[in-house]
């Protein structure tokens, strides 16, 4: 599996050319949540997601990602929960 | 508390301000970012400082234009943090701007000066418990308007069945009450129902923050939300008990559907995806509804149709969703429901709408036939909703700032999506995330940031807040004689907005029974002499009228002209351009005030601030004037009235159109107060104006309508004193001798012109072109005194700097008491280039160009050189638009209106002719001694740039001397000789240009120079020497480059350097 410290810079780096027009926090950590804290909505998690796939090249399941967020009820993604994800579905 | 809340106490929504807006404002960035500094460093310092005293202080301080900060933050250490870090950000130039979603917000572009507003209303779909209910506890307009449904539940005889108890749960509501309270908020009644009433209440709080609206546009249901704000769409017939009993029968016929089940699928792609996937697996029996935006759009049909298409996308990868409701919107599935929708919307009245409005099913503006508005609005429920093709469009149309209108923010995201990239700005005025009173500092915010005007006030209507003395100021106004200084107007207003909520109860209560828009449109009895059609009229709470601009029609306007008056020898009547005095301004206020408190007296306007001149155009334009009732004392039976002035669109300011031009607080009272003591008016240097009355009128742009002034007596450091005479009114309007008046804006007008008289007894007259930029107050002490009255009048200096001077004005009644006091005005000093003369003196002895001397060649006594680099302050549109009216022929004058170029194109269309006529009236005085208006001459511009200029409108004339004019980096230069060939050429030097570069420029403009004199390729000449000292150069022309002269022989130039600029001139003589 990739370092989580690598995926989260990557993951970094694609928020922030996805939406250049944003300022986004100066250090995003695992903490760092994608509705409250970068102020993304739902739609941009759609548009990150194609990003994600894109720096990658594969495809990734994000459908079953976000239904199980949805199912569990949470209002929010922390980053580090995407981190995992990404590793998960990299290595 | 209403009798309806007692009834149904359904939630305790109050939680408060949680956060601030904090605004600053400077005249650039690195400005800005020492205020921010400054701020933070005052905020560390005074941690328990009360942070809306703060953000109050810095609403009220917040000057118009310059660069913009916003934070929104909710404790001092938090803010100090955001400040310097947005200082920091602002300090690197490469940062364009700063949209932090934590709530720091700047734009080097500000969209405002770009584009319109829009709002946008979300429709069902955006529902979510307790939405908006933390706003009302801070904006009563949003509590009344949840009220309303307590009353109609009340009204329909089932109280217990207010929707407002599924809206707002009490705060101890179980978990199954809250999943009750979802389930039935996602019913059709209470969806469309539940939206609507969250749409209503975010108008009236944007609607009190006074947003400028250029268009609205409603997203399925929200287009109910968008025709009622617009004016569109009568309320009372719908927004009754009518709409909950169709909405309950929908509601039935969906509980008692049967028939194949419906799923509504959210997908995660676009429309073409959807409908290409749709055609290979469904057969076309899955629809797509709503196209929201490249990433987003809602797929409908049979729930075995759908669950293959679903398959097929999530192979792809595409994401979706199915939505927790089964009503086929927006497609032809959805006409089993439609019969009751018909039905109820047939007998409501459609009228042509106030503001434009957008249909969410063809993109376009409705049409403005009703019953084909009303067709395609509620034909709208069986259309697909296109999103993308209406926002692109609104877009197309000159929209940038989208203000979604309604809960949870999804539209924003979808104008995100369809418009990443391209400057916009798409900032929703509640999400789930964000408690309400925050959600609405970070949209206000960023209004701020973008130049939006808004009225902050409203933000602190309901609270008592102080001023906090942050930043050293320039010490208050040394007021001659003491005047007291400047009372917390901010204070004052907040005091009395303690009443405000009883006004608003019923200015809502009003709006929500259709009133207001059932008005619109329909032309009034106009009792003021400013009120033309009244758009909107609330009695007691608000006003909206307008008034067409017609030179014909408002003749005063001829007797206030910017640039002056008698510009043309040939057209005696020809004035500089026409712009709506300032208390013409004030008038249509204190009117719309007097309409909204009939009865009263204006006892003053206060907080007068002007942030652009209203020129009259060539095409008329019409002025817009909205007041509404701010507060209302019963106690003394005070009225404030908060009220702007704009102008819907002109010619010179093609950005302006709709932007506030004049803001005011007009306070009404039952009757005048006693007039005060007069001010102190100890003269230090006392003596006798040197000036005679005559030098003033001749001094000012005002024609005789305004000149009052009568004698001019004492002056002195602190100011002047003189006499006037009230004149008749019935010179004002074309249409009307007797017009009706508040404050008789043309008396109040003539009494500033004592100031006038102050200035010309001053020994230095640079910087005396002067514009109002705002008053501290104007204050009435009985009504307007007789035509015909002698009044004394005081002029006050209050406070002189090189860029604004401050002054203030008592006028004495016909017994000797104060009738008029005027405290606090503020001009902005404009800088034009004329050295000594008299920019308002006779056009044919003063040069907006400079006369450069160095650059006539030697031996031609009667040739003139002329040159300008164009100032900012001449450039600004209303300023160079005034200049064109005073220099240029009507013909010349047209061509520039309809000129199509960019705004530099505009400068060097008219600074070239004006440079050109300078020169060539100038070499003409030389001759003949016989001075000329340059609006007495007519230049004629060949496609070469070849200039002749001739005697006004006498195409047939001798010409005047030959002209060469040449332009460079805005620069300007013209050259006229009595000579067969003359030429002239410009070049720029780098900065800090040393002798060989000058030396360079020099030979480079006198090869051009001769090329441009005798018609050929800069080429075929070259400079054979220069005289370093003289400026003289000898160029060489390629033999048998031009025939028959000079024949290879070598001509003379003239070069001379001002500043960074070299010119050459030359009449081709040989050298």
């Amino acid at each position: 599996m990739r370092p989580p410290e690598h995926v989260l810079a990557d993951l970094d780096a694609v928020v922030r050319r996805t939406f250049p027009d944003r300022d986004f926090p100066d250090a995003v950590s695992a903490d760092t949540r994608v509705f409250a804290d970068l102020g993304l909505a739902s739609i941009d998690l759609v548009v990150l997601a194609e990003r994600l796939e894109q720096h990658y090249g594969r495809r990734l399941p994000f459908g079953a990602f976000l239904k199980g967020l949805r199912d569990r009820r949470a209002d929010d993604i922390a980053i580090g929960e995407l981190v995992e994800f990404l590793r998960s579905n990299l290595s | 508390m209403t009798a309806t809340q007692t009834a149904t106490p359904a939630a305790t929504p109050a939680t408060g301000w949680d956060s601030e807006l904090f605004v600053l404002a400077a005249a650039d960035r690195a400005a800005l970012a020492d205020r921010a500094r400054s701020l933070a460093a005052f905020v560390e310092s005074h941690p328990d400082t009360a942070l809306p005293d703060l953000a109050g202080t810095l609403a009220v301080d917040l000057a118009p234009g310059g660069s913009r900060l916003a934070v929104v933050s909710g404790s001092a250490a938090d803010l100090a943090a955001r400040l310097r870090r947005a200082a920091d950000r602002l300090a690197d130039p490469k940062v364009k701007q700063v949209r932090d979603a934590n709530g720091v917000y700047f734009f080097a572009e500000p969209l405002a000066e770009q584009g319109t507003v829009a709002l946008l209303f979300p429709g069902e779909g955006a529902q979510y418990p307790d939405m908006l209910a933390d706003l009302c506890g801070v904006f009563p307009e949003v509590e009344e308007t949840f009220a309303w449904c307590d009353q109609l539940a009340a009204e329909a005889g089932r109280p217990d069945d207010s929707l407002r108890r599924v809206l707002h749960l009490p705060p101890d509501a179980t978990p199954d009450q809250k999943a009750a309270a979802e389930a039935e908020l996602r019913k059709l009644g209470p969806s469309i129902f539940g939206v609507l009433l969250a749409d209503l209440a975010v108008i009236k709080v944007l609607w009190n923050l006074q947003l400028p609206v250029a268009a609205v546009a409603g997203h399925s249901a929200g287009e109910i939300a968008a025709l009622l704000a617009a004016g569109a769409m009568r309320s009372e017939e719908m927004l009754g008990s009518r709409l909950v009993e169709t909405l309950d029968l929908m509601q039935r016929q969906e509980d008692a559907a049967g028939g194949p089940e419906v799923v509504l699928l959210a997908v995660g792609a676009g429309k073409a995806a959807v409908d290409e996937t749709a055609a290979a697996v469904a057969g076309g029996a899955v629809l797509v509804a709503m196209d929201n935006c490249p990433h987003q759009c809602v797929a409908v049909g049979p729930a075995e149709a759908v669950a293959r298409v679903e398959a097929v996308l999530n192979d792809r990868g595409v994401l979706s969703e199915r939505l927790p409701f089964r009503r086929p919107y927006h497609t032809p599935l959805f006409e089993p429901w439609m019969g009751p929708f018909r039905e109820l919307f047939a007998p409501v009245p459609f009228a042509d709408p106030h503001t434009p409005v957008y249909s969410c099913s063809t993109g376009e503006p409705f049409p403005p036939d009703p019953d084909a508005a009303r067709d395609l609005f509620v034909n709208h429920w069986v259309h697909p909703v296109a999103f993308t093709r209406l926002v692109e469009r609104m877009y197309a149309d000159g929209v940038r700032v989208f203000v979604e209108a309604g809960p949870r923010g999804n539209l924003s995201a979808f104008v995100e999506d369809i418009l990443r990239g391209r400057p916009f700005a798409a900032i929703p005025a509640n999400v789930p995330r964000r408690s309400g009173p925050t959600q609405i500092n970070h949209l206000v915010g960023q209004l701020v940031a973008h130049h939006v005007p808004i009225n902050l006030g409203h933000l602190y209507a309901h609270r008592e807040t102080y001023r906090v003395e942050w930043e050293p100021t320039p010490s208050p106004p040394a007021a001659a004689g003491g005047l007291a200084s400047a009372p917390d107007v901010m204070g004052d207003y907040l005091a009395a907005m303690e009443q405000f909520l009883d006004v608003q109860r019923e200015v809502m209560g009003a709006f929500l029974a259709g009133a207001g828009p059932a008005q619109a449109g329909m032309p009034v009895q106009a009792p003021y002499c400013l009120v033309g059609e009244v758009i909107e009229h609330e009695p007691g709470s608000y006003i909206t009228f307008r008034r067409v601009m017609d030179e014909r029609e408002d003749r005063y306007a001829d007797d206030h002209t910017l640039g002056g008056r008698g510009v043309s020898r040939t057209d005696p009547a020809q004035n500089g351009l026409p712009v709506l005095p300032m208390t013409f301004s004030l008038e249509a206020m204190a009117e719309a005030a007097s309409l909204l408190a009939p009865g009263k007296v204006v006892t003053a306007i206060r907080n007068i601030r002007l942030s652009r001149w209203l020129p009259f155009d060539p095409e008329p334009t019409k002025l817009e004037v909205r007041a509404a009732v701010a507060a209302v004392d019963p106690a003394t039976g005070e009225v404030q009235v908060k009220a702007d002035v704009r102008d819907l669109g002109n010619s010179f300011h093609r950005d302006a159109a709709g932007k506030v031009a004049c803001e005011a607080v007009v306070v009404l009272a039952d009757q005048y107060p006693d007039p005060p003591a007069p001010l102190p008016f100890e003269l230090t240097g006392e003596r006798p104006c040197r000036s005679a009355v005559e030098d003033l009128r001749r001094n000012m742009f005002h024609g005789p309508l305004f000149q009052m002034i009568r004698s001019l007596g004492r002056c002195g450091a602190e100011g002047i004193e003189g006499t006037l005479e009230v004149q008749p009114r019935d010179g004002w309007f074309a249409s009307n001798p007797d017009p009706t008046v508040v404050i008789d804006p043309v008396l109040v007008d003539a009494a500033m012109h004592i100031l006038g008289a102050w200035h010309l007894e001053q020994p230095d007259w640079t910087g005396r072109i002067l514009l109002p930029i705002g008053v501290h107050a104007v204050e009435f002490f009985g009504p307007v005194p007789p035509v015909g009255s002698h009044l004394l009048l005081r002029g006050h200096n209050e406070e002189e700097t090189a860029r604004q001077v401050r002054h203030g004005v008592e006028l004495f009644g016909p017994d000797g008491r104060v009738w008029l006091r005027l405290t606090g005005a503020g001009y902005w000093r404009f800088y034009l280039p004329f050295g000594d003369v008299n920019f308002f003196g006779p056009k044919d002895q003063y040069f907006l160009t400079t006369r450069l001397p160095a650059a006539e060649p030697p031996g031609r006594p009667d040739a003139r050189c002329y040159w300008i680099s164009p100032p900012a302050d001449l450039q600004q549109p209303v300023l160079r638009a005034s200049g064109v009216r005073v220099t240029m022929t009507a013909r010349e004058t047209t061509e520039y209106n309809a000129l199509a170029g960019t705004d530099a194109d505009r400068s060097d269309w008219f600074f070239g002719r004006l440079a050109a006529k300078d020169a060539v009236r100038a070499a003409w005085h030389a001759r003949h001694d016989v001075a000329t208006f340059p609006a007495d001459m007519e230049a004629e511009v060949d496609p070469d740039g070849g200039y002749t200029i001739r005697p006004r409108g006498d195409a047939e004339a001798d010409p005047f001397p030959p002209v060469a004019v040449a332009v460079a980096g805005g620069k300007v230069a013209a050259f006229s000789a009595f000579a067969e060939r003359v030429g002239i050429a410009l070049e720029l030097l780098p900065k800090k240009a040393d002798a060989a570069a000058e030396r360079a420029a020099r030979e480079a403009a006198a090869r051009r120079a001769v090329a441009d004199a005798l018609r050929i390729d800069p080429t075929d000449c070259t400079v054979a020497a220069v005289d370093p000292a003289t400026g003289s150069a000898a160029v060489a022309v390629t033999p048998g480059a031009s025939d028959p002269y000079p024949n290879g022989s070598r001509v003379r130039a003239q070069t001379a350097r001002t500043g960074d600029v070299v010119v050459a001139t030359t009449t081709c003589v040989p050298a």
